[in-house]
């Protein structure tokens, strides 16, 4: 079975343009516009990967993965952070609660591909 | 998940589903139960759905301590995952694993 | 990969995205501190930022990187809003929906007009002075690595010591080497098990496992650096370039001390170092190697894709979806109200007002069916995706099978739409899995090897059909009337039509694989997908021919909200049935004795259900009683009704959780008089009327008796 990622971001079109890049590649999908909605997707379903932006309404990326990190068959989920500048103050932050990998916005799709690759391939 | 003793003083383990960072801390207490007192151990690896390095460095630790303690130790049935897992770190001679037999 | 069909989420979305900026700094006016505004307007620019960088758009990107910049430092509280700076904002808003309206007419942003660009640069240039001055690196698209450029083939030597809460942060070493895979060859791979802790001081979450690997690539450094960039700054990555100088491995030997000579001994076994080599070391000078060799120009395949772009995005309007419903809403009380209206005007016998309130009404209905073609969309979206879903679950059982498509612009409710998704999935599943049969046995059969799984949609009598089907083994009926005996779903004995027989799938506890696979057919199956398709109102039923294939036939609403009805009375109660399940309605014949439960309509039996019995209404039947028939899913009944009360539109509206185990009714709706009228589901009593008459004829107590819900 093809590895499932869910990718979290308030923007449709990233997620969008992310899925289409990923499900190109042969990954499944699933999607939470914000960090609220993806707790709720994570009902038990097996996810190999979550890709989070960090600055989001209603639950920002960073209280969305201290929760990833309580649920017992999610905490060990690689997450990929996306952040703004490097200098954003966030970072140290997520680093704290577990997010090591973290790519830049903006973006190319085959960027986010190849990083998603280096965890997981499909 | 069992572990039964036959006559012949070899003990049985076998591990199912996932043998990985979500289940070690699970796992390695069986394997230092099933190692306590034991002058041979046989532990089938078949059933393993998924194998990671946590499960691969349980294993490891596993081997180097029957050695240490002289307990024969034996992995039979490798999974598709584990082969693969062993052949890519490069440990498929250094972890034998025997054929399951019946 | 196909950028356009997606610029419309981009333009709408950035579109919205601008006005709620607009709105806040309107806003922030009052209130300069606002943290949460603040952070609205700057993940405006945040969220345009990024969605641009990912289509390309770097002018769209270098523009708002220079106002995100700002936000972000009156985010920091290092700028604070006043005056000059919301108009400023507001001026950067008008000029970034003046480029997205320039992409939405399907313009290039390379021929910007001149005026354009000058406000660009003027915005640019105010919008620097509320930045700190700082050496000029605000190169915002991304380009961290500035790699020492080594070219060609080679033997790269990697010696990798992870971080020890690496596995813990969800990363696995070896994923790095499967990586590593995807880039050139690895040659050789040394486990470094140095570090790993006897097993009772063993931290099962930790990770101790180092690798020494060869590798043959013809990547570029930063490419292979970049493998690890994620465990880089934990653990201890160090990469040898091909002919890499003596000297780096005196230093990454000198590091790994510790290891001792364990470490050099793998160095020699991975084919990095000459077994003689390191001895000679200490008097090799190596200035000589740096060979600086011309890397690739990593011209990213953005182009100029931006001119193709049809103005079609620019005439969709994305409308909250609560709108919508809204609107709906209303339109519903529209009718109410209307149909109120109508009566008034005929009581009051003036022919003007009657003429009046006739084409209001005909307005009203004009209006509710365009609003809901507004929520209507079509199926095809949902069944290309099974495209996927068939070529992955087709690889992984080892048959060929490939899945048909047809009657996708069928449209449906949006709500039907999304609920459709998983109990389609099932039926698809079940087919490849079940109902296409092993290669060898098609063969034998003399059919074609690859396998036909269908997904079909049509509209038929006010609803939407959706088949799945396949071209495989098909079911036999005796198998599932053996194992419903089997689970004691049948009582022994029972007489069934092979089509109910064939519909016994659907009760639950029911499984037909003899073999489970991992897909389907864990004993939740069928029933779940029943159970689902109710839950929308809709029927599910299954055909299938032995040795030829199976159709499952799933029947749906058009809509949740609002249908045509008959109005019709019982007692003091009135009822609505769906007007387009109604067939004819006749007079009930007198001579129907009491106690009977069919009557003769043309020569053809109908079963009738009383509602006055059903409904226990302790009311006198009138003298003379009226039947409707009704039809759905191929079956016929009659209605043993009081009064017939005409047509009616009603809006449905969902019964109370205290009301929705009542098997015969699926909702309510309010008249124009005020008064309450019930809405029978019909499907469910029909369900009730075949039931009897299988229970009847086996003179069987009702065994199969289920409440529709």
């Amino acid at each position: 079975m093809a590895k499932t990622i869910l990718i979290v971001d308030d923007s449709a079109s990233i997620r969008q343009v992310v899925g289409m890049t990923l499900k190109g590649a042969g990954y499944d999908v699933i999607e939470g516009v914000d960090g609220k909605d993806a707790l709720t997707k994570l009902d038990g379903r097996k996810v190999h990967l979550i890709i989070s932006d960090v600055n989001m309404p209603n639950m920002d990326g960073i209280t969305f993965l201290k929760n990833v990190k309580q649920l017992p068959n999610y905490k060990f989920t690689p997450v990929i952070m996306l952040t703004t500048e490097a200098g954003d103050g966030k970072k140290g932050e997520g680093q704290a609660a577990g997010a090591k990998a973290w790519v830049v916005k903006p973006f190319q799709p085959a960027q986010m591909l190849t990083a998603v690759s280096k965890l997981i391939l499909p | 998940m069992s572990a039964t003793s036959l006559a012949d003083d070899t003990r049985h383990l076998a591990l199912d589903g996932p043998l990985s960072i979500y289940t070690a801390a699970d796992t390695k207490p069986q394997l230092t139960a099933a190692l306590q007192g034991a002058i041979a151990l046989q532990i089938d690896l078949s059933q393993v759905e998924e194998f990671d390095c946590a499960g691969l460095q349980l294993l490891l630790a596993t081997q180097a301590h029957a050695q240490r303690m002289d307990i024969c130790l034996r992995f039979i049935g490798a999974s598709a995952p584990i082969v693969e897992l062993l052949h890519l770190s490069g440990l498929a001679g250094q972890l034998p694993i025997e054929e399951a037999c019946a | 990969m196909n950028l356009d069909s997606v610029i419309g989420t981009f333009i709408a979305e950035s579109q919205e995205l601008l006005q709620q900026m607009e709105d806040a700094l309107l806003q922030i006016e009052h209130a300069p501190d606002d943290a949460e505004r603040i952070n609205a307007i700057f993940r405006a620019a945040h969220t345009i930022k990024g969605s641009a960088g990912l289509f390309g758009f770097d002018s769209i990107v270098a523009f708002t990187h220079v106002a995100e910049s700002v936000l972000d430092r009156v985010r920091a509280g290092d700028v604070r809003f006043n005056g000059d700076l919301i108009a400023l904002m507001l001026n950067v808003g008008d000029h970034l929906a003046g480029l997205i309206s320039q992409l939405a007419s399907g313009h290039d942003l390379s021929d910007l007009p001149e005026t354009t660009r000058a406000t660009e640069a003027a915005l640019t240039g105010e919008l620097s002075h509320y930045l700190e001055p700082q050496p000029a690196n605000t190169t915002p698209a991304a380009a961290p690595d500035t790699p020492t450029p080594v070219a060609g083939a080679g033997h790269w030597h990697l010696s990798l010591r992870f971080g020890v809460d690496t596995l813990r942060n969800g990363m696995d070493p070896l994923a790095f080497l499967r990586y590593l895979g995807t880039l050139g060859s690895i040659l050789h791979v040394e486990p470094v098990l140095d570090h790993l802790p006897p097993l009772e001081a063993l931290d099962p979450e930790s990770c101790y496992l180092g690798l020494e690997v060869a590798f043959e690539s013809q990547a570029d450094q930063s490419a292979i650096e970049g493998a690890f960039e994620f465990v880089r700054e934990e653990g201890s990555i160090r990469i040898l370039p091909p002919q890499a100088p003596l000297s780096a491995f005196r230093e990454l030997i000198a590091e790994r001390a510790a290891e001792g000579t364990a470490q050099v001994e793998r160095l020699v076994r991975c084919g990095s170092l000459a077994a003689d080599a390191f001895e000679q070391a200490a008097q090799h000078n190596d200035s000589a190697h740096e060979t600086a060799t011309t890397r690739a120009a990593d011209t990213p395949e953005r182009a100029a894709k931006d001119n193709s772009r049809t103005s079609k995005d620019a005439n969709l309007i994305r409308v909250d979806a609560d709108k919508l419903d809204q609107l709906i809403n209303l339109v519903g009380e529209l009718i109410i109200a209307g149909a109120n209206t109508r009566m008034l005007a005929q009581r009051s016998n003036l022919a003007d007002m009657c003429e009046s309130a006739e084409t209001l009404s005909r307005l009203v209905e004009e209006v509710r069916d365009s609003a809901l073609t507004l929520r209507m969309v079509q199926i095809g979206a949902t069944f290309n995706r099974f495209q996927r879903v068939v070529r992955d679950v087709s690889r992984e059982i080892g048959k060929d099978i490939v899945l048909q498509i047809s009657g996708g612009d069928t449209e449906l409710d949006k709500t039907v739409v999304e609920k459709i998704g998983d109990p389609l999935t099932h039926l698809v599943r079940n087919a490849m899995d079940h109902g296409i049969e092993p290669a060898e046995v098609r063969h034998s059969a003399g059919k074609p090897l690859q396998g036909v799984v269908r997904l079909n949609a049509y509209h038929e009598a006010g609803g939407i059909v959706i088949e799945v089907s396949d071209d495989g083994g098909g079911l036999n009926p005796q198998k599932i009337l053996a194992k419903a005996t089997q689970r004691g779903l049948v009582s022994e004995g029972q007489q069934f039509g092979d089509k109910d027989l064939l519909n016994l799938i659907f009760e639950p506890g029911f499984s037909t694989a003899e073999q489970i696979s991992n897909l389907s057919g864990r004993g939740v199956g069928m029933d779940v997908v029943k159970r689902n398709i109710t839950a929308l109102r809709g029927t599910v039923e299954l055909d299938s021919v032995l040795g030829q294939g199976t159709c499952v036939r799933i029947r749906l609403p058009l809509t949740l909200a609002i249908i045509d009805g008959l109005l019709i009375g019982v007692g003091q109660s009135s009822y609505v049935v769906p007007l387009d399940m109604v067939e004819e309605c006749i007079e009930l014949p007198s001579a129907e004795i009491a106690g009977q439960q069919h009557l003769d309509l043309r020569g053809e039996v109908l079963p009738f259900i009383r509602l006055r019995q059903l409904f226990d209404d302790q009311s006198q039947p009138p003298r003379r009683e009226n039947v409707v028939v009704v039809r759905y899913a191929g079956i016929r009944a009659g209605l043993v009704v009081d009064q017939l009360l005409g047509e009616f539109q009603t809006v449905i509206k969902p019964l109370g959780k205290v009301f929705c185990q009542v098997p015969a009714l699926s909702g309510f709706t309010i008249l124009g008089s005020g008064a309450v009228a019930l809405i029978l589901d019909i499907p469910g009593l029909l369900t009730q009327v075949t039931q009897h008459a299988n229970t009847r004829i086996a003179g069987q107590s009702n065994a199969l008796r289920s409440t529709a819900q």
